[in-house]
């Protein structure tokens, strides 16, 4: 293969060796930081690698054996000082015991060059005779392109059975990775646009199993089983998925910077013909896959609020601020299902209360109140509410004593185009001494506690679609 | 004598979206000012005045000194938070949903008097 407008070595201490790759650079930065990869590679022709660590980033360490086709093994020490994924690596090489004497800096290059990888490496040496020794000694230059031969190779092999996808999301990597690692969240979200899941089984381990059956918008069930080679909190996870139908090993990659996530799948196929006739639509799935991510992360956005419902109606706001505050419509939908809701009056000022009771068929009575802070028709209802008794004083939670006494409720109607997105917000209001517990409960995660109303509205409007 | 944290407390704490941020992190583990800094992209004098709040509502603890101090997550705690969320999702969810019902049906009754006049 031809290379052209090579790069020249910009001294005498330097040996330069570049080639073209017929591979993306994303892909091609990988194949050289992953043990995975690099094993296939690394080195001249005849030599094979064993990895016993490997740290990609400022500072990290890659340790690894060459084991060379005359039956000798040459311990190496690769220091990385820079890392710029996926365009740079500068490391310092140094052999040790037996090729203690071969020191240099390493600087690596990956110029995209539409769809393909310029990859230029750089060896500087410390003196120009240490760079001739090593050239005419060890044959340094002949092995570098050897390597960077089986490097094609590698990459042209590995890209014809992989796909990869990646986006940037607007979240820190430890959160991304949570709405994986967490299966009531990552059945929200896994899969391509109008699939929904049911997680039976989720064993983030190496060696666990991942059974889930994905549920068509077709209305066809499909089983779904993986097992899990490594999970590395909060930065990769790699499965094997077995059924249906193909046979991949799953990478995901969460590279995070300053609050942002890079999240890369790599989809490796047993051989190209599979992964050919797959690519097109997988490559799409991935992307509606990410569209789901990016909404599964937006509805536990940091900057929504944690008492927050929100709802669109199919009706004007001064029909649904009327719902509100009239006496005759509130009692007809005010109160959750099987209970019905009786009150003499809606006294609509501020200060003013709205006393109601709700029965449930069994016959269970439940006593609340709202007392008005503020009304601004159509659009604002400031209230404070409350549990209450048949008398009207402000009572516990019948079920709970942890609750708050009271909690400040917002409601706001805004219309847009005929309709009303109605908001309502609530926070508990500072108590007295008689708040005060100790709580004894489960070990729980703090994600169940926000928002979700979001998906259920779209549910909602969904269904009110259909109608 | 300072008023000793409630309930009500906890929940004002955790109504600060960046508070959540930070409780949803020291959930994966205990964390110093600095990791948590960087892991969100905060600055660290802002995360050492949330940690301070949380702290104060008895959501979070801390152990060690000086750099070494490491923030942790009282999980226990939240358990009020959650189980008042999830009632209070849950009660205005139906209220709002049998709400579409009878927006629905209201507004069939107004055309159909419209159309009978």
């Amino acid at each position: 293969m031809a290379v052209k407008s090579e790069p020249v070595a910009a001294s005498d201490r330097e040996i330069v060796i570049s080639r073209v790759l017929d591979a993306p650079r994303e892909l091609a930065f990988a194949a050289w930081t992953d043990p995975q990869h690099v094993t296939h590679w690394w080195g001249p022709r005849g030599f094979t690698t064993t990895t016993s660590e490997m740290d990609v980033r400022p500072g990290g360490v890659w340790r690894f054996v060459m084991h060379g086709p005359d039956g000798v093994d040459y311990q190496n020490k690769i220091v990385y000082l820079e890392v710029v994924r996926p365009e740079r690596l500068v490391y310092r090489h140094s052999g040790e015991g037996e090729t203690a004497d071969v020191k240099f800096q390493s600087t690596v290059t990956f110029d995209e060059q539409g769809g393909k990888t310029r990859l230029t490496l750089r060896l500087l040496f410390e003196t120009a005779e240490e760079r001739d020794a090593v050239v005419e000694k060890r044959g340094a230059i002949e092995g570098g392109k050897q390597t960077l031969e089986r490097f094609a190779e590698h990459l042209a092999d590995t890209a014809a059975r992989e796909i990869v996808s990646s986006r940037v999301f607007d979240a820190p990597r430890e959160l991304v990775f949570q709405a994986f690692r967490d299966p009531d969240r990552l059945a929200r979200w896994w899969g391509p646009k109008g699939f929904t899941n049911t997680i039976h089984e989720f064993d983030p381990r190496p060696g666990g199993a991942w059974r889930l059956t994905m549920h068509g918008p077709d209305g066809n069930d499909h089983l779904n089983e993986s097992v899990f080679v490594e999970v590395a909190e909060p930065e990769r996870v790699v499965f094997e998925h077995r059924e249906p139908v193909h046979r991949f090993r799953m990478t995901l990659v969460f590279a995070g910077q300053n609050g942002r996530t890079d999240l890369t799948w790599r989809m490796l196929f047993d051989s190209a013909e599979e992964c050919a006739r797959v690519r097109e639509v997988v490559a799409e799935t991935n992307e509606q896959n990410f569209d789901r991510l990016a909404g599964e992360l937006a509805t536990r956005d940091p900057a929504g609020e944690a008492f927050v419902i929100s709802r669109t109606f199919d009706a004007p706001r001064e029909l649904v601020f009327r719902a509100w505050t009239e006496i005759g419509h509130l009692t007809r939908w005010f109160g959750p299902v099987g209970f019905t809701t009786a009150a003499r009056e809606n006294d609509l000022r501020p200060g003013g209360v709205f006393h109601y009771q709700m029965r449930a068929a069994n016959g269970q009575e439940m006593w609340g109140k709202w007392v008005y802070r503020e009304i601004a028709p159509p659009e604002r209802l400031v209230f404070v509410q409350s549990f209450s008794d048949e008398s009207g004083g402000t009572a516990r939670a019948p079920f709970s004593d942890t609750f708050p006494l009271e909690w400040l409720s917002t409601v706001t109607f805004a219309e847009h185009d005929g309709r009303t997105t109605l908001t309502m917000r609530a926070v508990p209001l500072s108590a007295t001494e008689t708040e005060r517990k100790t709580f004894v409960g489960m070990h729980g995660s703090m994600q169940k506690g926000w928002g979700g109303t979001l998906e259920k509205l779209a549910g909602h409007l969904a269904k009110g679609r259909a109608e | 004598m300072a008023r000793s944290p409630t309930t009500a407390d906890a929940f004002n704490a955790v109504a600060e979206p960046r508070r959540r941020q930070i409780l949803d992190l020291l959930a994966r583990g205990e964390r110093s000012v600095n990791d948590v800094a960087t892991a969100l992209g905060l600055a660290q004098p802002q995360v050492s005045k949330h940690l301070r709040v949380l702290r104060e509502v008895g959501l979070v603890s801390v152990r060690g000194s000086g750099q070494l101090r490491l923030y942790r997550l009282n999980a226990e705690r939240l358990k009020p938070i959650h189980d008042w969320v999830k009632s209070f999702e849950q009660f205005w969810n139906e209220s709002l949903d049998r709400l579409d019902d009878y927006l629905k049906e209201l507004q069939k009754q107004e055309t159909k008097h419209g159309r009978e006049e």
